[in-house]
């Protein structure tokens, strides 16, 4: 962890007492002329701070000077570890000794004239991208402040160390690593402006008070369901962070699922939804661009708070036996309003890797006018748009960084560990479409390949072509867990069997966590067992095919003893028998495919073999 | 260009005095004195720092004489001086358009003027109570500096104690300043 930054430009308060007494009371670091000589007293400190009286002295005279401000704040922005001022508070009022006309706009000036044309907003080339909060004790520069694109004007005696931290929070480009509490594995990892200024956000959204709504815009990959932790994390909400992806094809379930439902009949229980769970906490909706037209207009009721709070309407009825209704009384998380709507308070969240802010990308999904409004334009509503990792290329090191040490630390690996700069260029030219989900495999990887060694070289990367494949499978890092996210072109295309290494196979699926949401696990069994059967089938087919070119009959069980690494062609046999009657009983094996004969040939060994037995009388080995 | 150098000459006092004005409240008082780091227990656990600390001694060379604490009560007396004249309105009679008046309607005009300004304004009677107050602050801070150089040490209760008094006497005679017009007082 290390402290945020903050530039402090005033002639008064960088004098030694100003600095001293500015440290003590706001809580920060000096460390205007490098570390700290003095240790810290009292609380911990909340930022690290440079001070500059924006004056040169000469003698007895001391004028203001606009290259040493401009040259201070470019000194770190940013600086050689890619650190930026997390603040600039800046005191308008310079006092030359003697006096020079034009002491009094002396600040302003360097607003207007220098930080606009040097640092520009990306987005609005009127102001600056430089966080700059006045501060002065004349009122009447507030409007001046505003027009000239400050993010805060506030009155000197107003600022302490609860309103600095506040104005960082709100105002100032921290990076995640510079706050404390954060676990590594929630790490919002980088430090580039793009990622800084969608932090800002996300905190101001998560500080939007009861009940607010934001809509997360971003491509695949590129940590919305972080940034949605991140916001959750910042939002000091006791409730729980509830996540609901909502899947096209799970249209019966995404309203009970999102909004609960009273018993339909008399033997059912109360199913409380998401919603309800997420009370005094946050619902985070992903791919909302999915939901149902009809879900779609319950979602647009419950974003409209009534009377301040949020109304969900339950579907079903309220029970009407006594001891049942007192049961889903007590089951209610949120405030029973009346006998069917239950009151919640929940920090609503929705993602979609769909272009929603584009009038046309709702069109053609059908997404409903008003419900955008309400999620991303509305009182008290937000919209934030993710960047993708080619926007913020300068934090691909840092990033790598992190997903290395995480994925190290999973394989038991050796660290630390060296980044070789040839390795850092190629990471730094690549075009990166899967964003940073991609980057996160690709250090996965590298940490799988130098678990023995402490230098990551060129050689332990995958290649472009197949970083791209593997991305489909691969796990990857989404907030705090590990799950496997397939790409869109992986929903509409069968993986390539080479997209998956053999030796990380088992480990791969001994690390997929397993998905709670009922939704998700609807009818999962049969497939996850068809999907089992198959991958099964195609190594008993390689097996075979393996065997067949090595001996030339009966391939069947050296094929079983290649695979179990067995000897016993018994042992071998009875597995194969278990395995056909696990695996196969519902899976259609092609009778031309070297399985389909084998397996079709050890049924009929088996039948002669009972056959010959019910014959002699004497019972046959069992598998 | 005679004129205008005599017109210089007039100005001159009135700059002066606004920007006496201005540094006394803003710098000197609100800033140095004032501050609400300032108080005197903040001061106070300044003194306890080691002498070598830039805050401490910053804090002892403007507590010197001649020092920054102590410099700028020469300049209020030097304001409760120049202020009656400098802020009167008929310098305005020599600026134009009423410079190109005749001269003997200008010299009417300017004593009527200064009358009506030494009648309305209460600026004559400010001048004593400023020279007052600025020896009461010259006390306050003699004190405060004696206190910060004793041998041995004054406590910590002793230091916040004269510094409340110089920020008591700093509160009064900025209540005074405030009430010295801002520049010159229109008819």
């Amino acid at each position: 962890m290390s402290l945020p930054r903050i530039l402090v430009i005033d002639d008064q308060l960088a004098q030694p007492l100003g600095r001293y007494e500015c440290c003590r009371d706001w809580n920060l670091i000096d460390v205007t002329d490098g570390p700290p000589r003095h240790p810290r007293e009292g609380p911990p400190a909340i930022a690290e701070a440079s001070f500059c009286s924006g004056q040169v002295r000469d003698g007895s005279a001391t004028w203001n000077s606009l290259e040493l401000i401009i040259d201070r704040v470019a000194s770190e922005w940013p600086s050689r570890e890619g650190r930026r001022w997390a603040l600039v508070l800046l005191d308008v009022r310079f006092d030359s000794v003697p006096p020079r006309e034009g002491d009094g706009e002396f600040g302003l000036e360097i607003i207007l004239k220098q930080l606009i044309d040097r640092w520009p907003a990306p987005d609005n080339p009127g102001v600056t991208e430089v966080p700059v909060v006045v501060m002065t004790r004349e009122g009447h520069r507030r409007s001046e402040a505003n027009k000239i694109g400050a993010e805060r004007f506030l009155a000197k005696d107003e600022m302490g160390a609860a309103a600095l931290a506040t104005l960082l929070r709100d105002h100032g480009l921290v990076a995640d690593s510079d706050l404390l509490g954060r676990r590594p594995e929630e790490l919002v990892a980088g430090r580039s402006l793009a990622l800084l200024r969608t932090l800002r956000h996300a905190r101001r959204i998560a500080n939007s008070g009861s009940n607010g709504t934001g809509m997360i815009l971003g491509p695949q990959g590129s940590g919305k369901t972080t940034i949605a932790h991140y916001i959750h994390a910042h939002s000091s909400r006791s409730g729980p962070f509830e996540v609901y992806t909502v899947h096209p094809q799970d249209s019966g379930f995404q309203k009970v699922e999102l909004f609960g439902s009273w018993p339909l009949q008399q033997q059912m229980s109360l199913a409380v939804g998401k919603a309800e769970c997420a009370h005094s906490g946050t619902l985070f909706l992903d791919e909302v661009h999915h939901l149902r037209r009809e879900n779609q207009a319950l979602l647009l009721e419950f974003c409209r708070p009534i009377g301040g709070v949020r109304v969900l309407d339950r579907h079903g009825r309220f029970p009407t036996d006594p001891r049942e209704a007192n049961e889903a009384r007590r089951s209610v998380c949120g405030r029973l309003r009346d006998d069917r709507k239950v009151e919640v308070d929940v920090l609503f969240l929705s993602a979609s890797n769909e272009p929603l802010d584009e009038v046309s990308a709702r069109a053609r999904l059908g997404f409903d006018e008003s419900l955008f409004t309400r999620l991303a334009q509305g009182q008290n509503s937000d919209m934030l748009k993710v960047p993708d990792l080619r926007a913020r290329r300068e934090d691909i090191p840092l990033l790598f960084a992190h997903f290395l040490e995480l994925a190290t630390h999973r394989v038991r690996g050796r660290w630390p560990k060296v980044v070789a700069t040839s390795t850092l260029e190629q990471l730094m030219t690549r075009e990166w479409p899967g964003n940073v989900d991609e980057l996160a495999g690709v250090a996965r990887i590298a940490a799988e390949r130098t678990a023995d060694f402490s230098e990551v070289l060129p050689r332990h990367l995958p290649t472009k072509q197949s970083q791209q494949q593997s991305l489909r499978h691969v796990p990857v890092l989404s907030g705090s867990q590990t799950q496997i996210v397939p790409s869109n072109s992986a929903r509409q295309e069968a993986p390539s069997p080479s997209s998956l290494r053999w030796a990380e196979l088992p480990r791969l699926l001994s690390e997929f966590e397993v998905p709670s949401a009922p939704e998700a696990l609807h009818g999962s069994l049969q497939a996850l067992l068809e999907a089992f059967g198959e991958l099964v089938s195609r190594v008993l087919e390689t097996a075979l095919k393996s065997a067949s070119a090595t001996t030339t009959r009966g391939h069947v069980l050296p094929a079983m003893r290649l695979l179990l690494g067995v000897t016993s062609t018994s042992t071998a046999y009875s597995r194969l028998l278990l395995l056909q009657k696990l695996l196969f009983s519902g899976t259609a094996v092609a009778s031309e495919s070297a399985l389909g004969k084998a397996l079709a040939e050890a049924a009929r060994n088996r039948r002669e073999r009972a056959g010959r037995a019910k014959k002699t009388g004497i019972k046959g080995k069992r598998g | 260009m005679v004129e205008d150098a005599a017109m210089l000459v007039r100005i001159q006092p009135v700059t002066e005095a606004i920007d006496l004005r201005s540094r006394l409240r803003h710098s000197w008082l609100e800033n140095e004195i004032l501050s609400s780091r300032r108080t005197g227990v903040a001061i106070a656990k300044v003194h306890q720092l080691d002498m070598e600390h830039p805050a401490k001694r910053q804090l002892s060379e403007a507590l010197k004489a001649g020092g920054c604490w102590f410099a700028p009560i020469q300049d209020v007396r030097r304001l409760a001086a120049l202020m009656t004249n400098a802020f009167s309105p008929d310098l305005l009679i020599d600026s134009p358009p009423l410079s190109d008046l005749p001269l003997r309607a200008r010299e009417v005009l300017r004593q009527t003027l200064r009358q009506r300004y030494r009648l309305e304004s209460d600026i004559e009677a400010l001048r004593a109570p400023i020279v007052d107050m600025a020896t009461e602050m010259f006390d306050a801070l003699h004190c405060l500096a004696t206190s910060w150089s004793a041998k041995p040490s004054a406590s910590p209760d002793e230091i916040a104690a004269a510094v409340e008094s110089v920020r008591d006497a700093g509160q009064r005679l900025l209540s005074l300043l405030t009430r010295v017009p801002a520049g010159v007082v229109l008819p």
